[in-house]
C-alpha cells in the first residue's frame, strides 16, 4: 500500500500546486483590452495584483458597485503596484467580453487598475487555479506568489458586509512592502465560478 | 370590467393567504416558503420548521459546504421576538460538476431544509409568532443572490397533527438525513495528499459506488472522488489536499451518499 501511495504521488495532476504561495508565480503573457500584450516578467521588480473578474457576477458587482475594488486598485497603483484584472470567461459563457466591451465596463466602473487582460482560452486561469470571481493573488517583486484567495473575510454578495470584513489584498500588499509574510497568505476564495 | 374582476380576485387571494399564513415567496428562479411539519406547536416538544425551496429547472442552491464556489443557504429564526438556534438539518446534497476541476454541492428541484426548535415546556404565550430571514445564492450558469423574510403563526396545543401539505417534503428530507458512522475512522494530512481510513467492520458493505462529499471544507480537493481500497482492517482512500488547506483540523467529516442513504463519517487526525 505504501507503493500505491507512491504511485499516486507521481500521478498528481499538473494543475495541483501550480500556483503555490511561497513559490514562483506561473509566467504568462496576455493581451489587454486595448490590444497590448503584457507578460508577468515585464513587471519584475514591482509587486503585482491579479484579480479575476466577470462583470455580470453579483460578487464582483458587490465590490465594484460599492467602490471597494476601485479604492483598493487606486491605493495600490499609487504605491507603484501593478494591478491586472483578468477575465477567463470562455466565448459564449456569461461574462466573456471583447476588448471593446471590457473598455466600456472599465469606464462604467471607473476602474483604477493597470490593465484589463483577456484570457478567453482560460489557460492563465487554469495555471493559477482561479476558481471564483473575484479571486485575488499578490505576487512580490521577485515574482513569488505571496497571497492566494478571497478578496475579504466575509463570503457574501451583500454590500452591507463590507464594513465588517477584513480586506485581504491591502493587508497582503502592506506585508509584502515590509518584507513580511502576509497573514493570512492563503484563504478559500468566494464568488461565482470562473466560466471556463 | 376585467380589471375590476382581477383586482377583486386579488383581494380574495390576499385574505385567504393571510388566514393560512403561508404563501410562497417568488424571487429570481426560486420559490421559498417557511413551513411547519405540524399544524400546532407542543410545549416541551421539538418543533420541526422548514424552508421549502422550489428551484426553476436547471437552477440550484447550496449545501453547508458549497464546494468550489457558491454560498450555503442561511436561515435565522426569531420566535416570539427571541432569536433561536435554528440549525439546518441538511438533507443529502447532490453534486454539480462545472467541469473536471470545479464542483458545487447543493439542491435542485423541490426540497425542504428542516430546522428543529425546542419549545420550552413552560412557555407562557398563547401562540408562536415565528419570523425567519433566509439568504441564498441560486445558480444555473449565472448566479443570483436572494433573500426573504417569512412569518408564520402557530397555535400552542398539547397534541399536534402532521400538516399534510408539507408531509411528503418533510418525509423526504427525513429519509435523506445521514446516519453517523460509529467512531474509529481516521485521516492523515501529508504535504500534497490526505489519506482517509474507515474500519471495514463499521462500514456496511463496500464504500465503492457511494458519492463522496467533504463536510469540513479546506481539507480535500472538492472535485476529486475517492478510490477506496482495502488495507488490513480498513477501507483506505488517498485524495489530493485542498488548495486552501492551512491548518490540521482535529476532526474531518465527510459524507457518503448512495440513493437516499447517507453516512456521515467523523474522522480524527492521525499525525504522520
Amino acid at each position: 500500500m505504501k507503493f500505491l501511495t507512491f504511485i499516486a504521488a507521481l500521478l498528481i495532476p499538473a494543475w495541483l500546486g501550480a500556483a503555490t504561495v511561497g513559490e514562483p508565480a506561473p509566467a504568462f503573457t496576455l493581451t489587454d483590452s486595448h490590444g497590448k500584450a503584457h507578460s508577468l516578467s515585464d513587471f519584475r521588480g514591482k509587486t503585482v495584483v491579479l484579480e479575476w473578474t466577470n462583470a455580470e457576477c453579483p460578487f464582483v458587482k458587490k465590490h465594484y458597485d460599492s467602490g471597494n475594488m476601485q479604492k483598493q486598485q487606486a491605493a495600490a497603483v499609487a504605491d507603484g503596484v501593478i494591478w491586472l484584472t483578468i477575465n477567463s470567461g470562455a466565448p459564449g459563457k456569461q461574462g466573456h467580453v471583447s476588448g471593446e466591451q471590457a473598455n466600456v465596463i472599465q469606464t462604467n466602473w471607473k476602474a483604477a487598475n493597470t490593465a484589463y487582460l483577456i484570457d478567453a482560452d482560460g489557460k492563465v486561469g487554469r495555471a493559477y487555479d482561479a476558481k471564483t470571481t473575484p479571486h485575488m493573488y499578490v505576487i512580490d517583486q521577485d515574482g513569488v506568489l505571496r497571497y492566494n484567495g478571497a478578496i475579504d473575510s466575509i463570503a457574501s454578495a451583500d454590500k452591507g458586509d463590507l464594513a465588517k470584513a477584513i480586506q485581504y489584498v491591502p493587508a497582503a500588499l502592506s506585508a509584502v512592502a515590509d518584507g513580511k509574510t502576509p497573514e493570512p497568505a492563503l484563504t478559500r476564495p468566494y464568488g461565482c465560478s470562473v466560466k471556463y | 370590467m376585467r380589471i375590476v374582476a382581477a383586482s377583486l380576485i386579488g383581494t380574495i387571494i390576499t385574505f385567504a393567504s393571510a388566514a393560512a399564513s403561508a404563501e410562497p415567496l417568488h424571487t429570481d428562479h426560486l420559490s421559498s416558503q417557511l413551513v411547519s411539519q405540524t399544524d400546532v406547536a407542543v410545549p416541551g416538544a421539538t418543533l420541526l420548521l422548514g424552508l421549502l425551496l422550489e428551484h426553476d429547472p436547471g437552477w440550484h442552491s447550496y449545501w453547508q459546504n458549497p464546494g468550489d464556489s457558491g454560498l450555503p443557504t442561511r436561515i435565522r429564526l426569531t420566535i416570539n421576538d427571541e432569536a433561536q438556534q435554528g440549525e439546518i438539518l441538511w438533507p443529502l446534497p447532490a453534486r454539480f460538476p462545472l467541469d473536471a476541476q470545479l464542483v458545487n454541492f447543493g439542491y435542485k428541484g423541490r426540497v425542504v431544509l428542516p430546522l428543529a426548535v425546542r419549545i420550552p415546556a413552560d412557555i407562557k404565550a398563547g401562540s408562536l409568532q415565528i419570523e425567519a430571514r433566509a439568504s441564498w445564492l441560486v445558480c444555473e450558469d449565472a448566479c443570483i443572490p436572494g433573500n426573504g423574510e417569512y412569518r408564520l403563526t402557530l397555535p400552542l396545543a398539547s397534541q399536534a397533527a402532521v400538516d399534510s401539505r408539507w408531509q411528503a417534503d418533510f418525509d423526504k428530507s427525513a429519509r435523506r438525513q445521514p446516519r453517523q458512522l460509529p467512531i474509529g475512522s481516521r485521516f492523515t494530512v501529508g504535504a500534497d495528499q490526505v489519506t482517509l481510513r474507515m474500519p471495514k467492520a463499521l462500514f456496511p458493505g463496500t464504500p465503492k459506488g457511494w458519492v463522496f462529499f467533504p463536510i469540513t471544507p479546506e481539507v480535500v480537493r472538492n472535485s476529486q472522488e475517492p478510490v477506496w481500497q482495502q488495507e488490513g482492517q480498513d477501507w483506505v482512500a488517498v485524495l489530493d489536499r485542498n488548495e486552501y488547506f492551512t491548518a490540521l483540523p482535529a476532526q474531518f467529516d465527510w459524507l457518503l451518499v448512495r440513493g437516499d442513504s447517507g453516512i456521515r463519517v467523523s474522522a480524527t487526525a492521525d499525525t504522520l
